[in-house]
């Protein structure tokens, strides 16, 4: 293995830092400008955090970029939420996936930047056109569509149309059994451990979960809660805290 | 243990003794306990945690990868890997598991030159479809090669298991019978593993690491 230098480009997408070769980078832009002025009418441009699941709120709006990526044979655009900057590391730390991956995770990183017991992906903007997937593929010239799964966004249009939305608390007296029951079974059937968690602390950051979610999600919830010290068991815990304050102040 | 010739070295004093751990399954679904078990010399550390970068758009049974004595390491559960139905999965199942095994999976690895082609041109981003869907690789013996040096795998490729606690230490011979692999139902991907025996305490499972790292 050579000692040579290479170049590469760091940026983040949400709260992971990922990396590309240098060379491939054309240009970057200020997302917000670049998509006003339409200057990327002819390039597909694909919204990473989205395309990658990860959550880009804590990034200012002004700190995201388009980088627009590619050679001589195809251009493509990359929505990222912080552009850190370039570093030059050795070939000796960028090391291979094992080949336990394949398909589209390692078209799309094929390699990883091994740095300070740190490692970071390589992102193949190939690998990221040539995705294909089912409820994510993006029109060729539009930025990339919202990539909740279908089951969550299902249930939020489900739980919406059901009158569980936004309702102050001190309007839900009491779920209807019927309404219960079916959400714990949307939930039981659809839903995994991960995405639950995920989709209901989404819910409970913006303060649209109800009485009745929050008791029927503390029950489904209650056996990782006691094994997992997590986000959701630390939120639902103090907002309880807080709406048993408030009842006893009333 | 009746016949294994996975295990077979000139060291008689690995040759006599195995690690096992139990898999994370429900036990009504094989009626017994399920173990995974490895020879001594394929497990190179146990350690208590990592810190694991998912990788995007990997299979479920792969949580990610890690760095373990300098090396990247993918680290995965077997139990999804195999197909089998898994008790725990999930963030609650990482906070749950006490220990990481890391398991060499042979003396010397190398992929073909199919398998290198493979790498080389996602690496590269050309995934050219051709017509009959055959992908049309352009590189030549020495590109392939330049990408896959020998010390990439130097002293046997690496795979970390997330394991549940109970990790012991037996010493061979075990009394066990040998299970034809079409009457284990409770392992879909038979083509992951090597051999299953019964014994007294359930159902000792010999994986195929060499494929699983290989990702078939």
């Amino acid at each position: 293995m050579t000692n040579e230098q290479k170049e590469l480009l760091l940026f983040q997408v949400g709260n992971r830092q990922f990396g590309l070769d240098l060379p491939l980078v054309k240009s970057i832009h200020r997302a917000k400008r670049f998509l006003e002025q339409g200057a990327g009418e002819n390039i597909p441009i694909y919204d990473l955090s989205l395309m990658l699941g990860q959550d880009s709120s804590s990034h200012h709006p002004g700190s995201k970029k388009i980088m627009i990526v590619g050679n001589e044979e195809y251009s493509l655009g990359l929505k990222v939420d912080h552009v850190d900057g370039v570093v030059s590391v050795s070939n000796e730390q960028i090391k291979w996936l094992s080949p336990i991956f394949k398909g589209p995770s390692l078209n799309c990183f094929p390699r990883v930047l091994k740095q300070n017991n740190h490692l970071i992906l390589l992102l193949n903007p190939k690998g990221i056109e040539s995705l294909n997937m089912e409820d994510r593929t993006p029109d060729a010239e539009t930025l990339c569509p919202e990539l909740r799964p279908p089951s969550i966004q299902e249930e939020c249009e489900f739980m919406e149309a059901d009158s569980l939305e936004t309702r102050p608390d001190a309007d839900i007296k009491s779920p209807s059994p019927l309404a219960e029951n079916d959400l714990q079974l949307l939930f039981k059937q659809h839903i995994d451990s991960e995405k639950l968690e995920s989709f209901l602390t989404q819910m409970i950051d913006e303060e649209t979960i109800s009485d009745m979610i929050m008791r029927i999600s503390a029950r489904i919830l209650e056996e990782s809660i006691t094994c997992e010290i997590g986000k959701v068991g630390e939120i639902l815990r103090k907002r309880m805290a807080e709406k048993s304050l408030k009842n006893a102040n009333k | 243990m009746q016949t294994n010739n996975s295990f077979g070295t000139h060291n008689s004093k690995f040759e006599q003794k195995v690690i096992i751990f139990p898999a994370l399954t429900p036990s009504q679904l094989s009626c017994g306990q399920v173990f995974f078990l490895f020879s001594v010399r394929q497990v190179e550390d146990i350690i208590k945690n990592t810190s694991v970068h998912p990788v995007p758009f990997s299979s479920p049974y792969i949580e990610g990868i890690t760095i373990w004595r300098d090396q990247v390491v993918p680290v995965i559960s077997l139990e999804e890997c195999m197909g089998m139905e898994s008790t725990t999965s999930g963030s609650g199942f990482r906070l749950l598991s006490t220990r990481l095994i890391i398991i060499r999976i042979l003396p010397s690895f190398s992929l073909t030159d199919d398998e290198k082609n493979e790498k080389v041109s996602s690496a590269h981003g050309d995934i050219l479809p051709t017509a009959g869907g055959k992908k049309n690789f352009s590189f030549t013996q020495e590109e392939r090669d330049a990408f896959f040096p020998a010390e990439e795998y130097e002293g046997g490729a690496r795979i970390m298991l997330r394991v549940a606690p109970g990790i012991r230490m037996l010493s061979l011979p075990i009394s066990c019978t040998p299970l034809p692999l079409a009457s284990v139902e409770w392992i879909p991907k038979k083509e992951l593993v090597r051999g299953v025996y019964e014994w007294e305490e359930g159902y000792l499972t010999v994986a195929h690491m060499e494929k699983i790292f290989k990702g078939h």
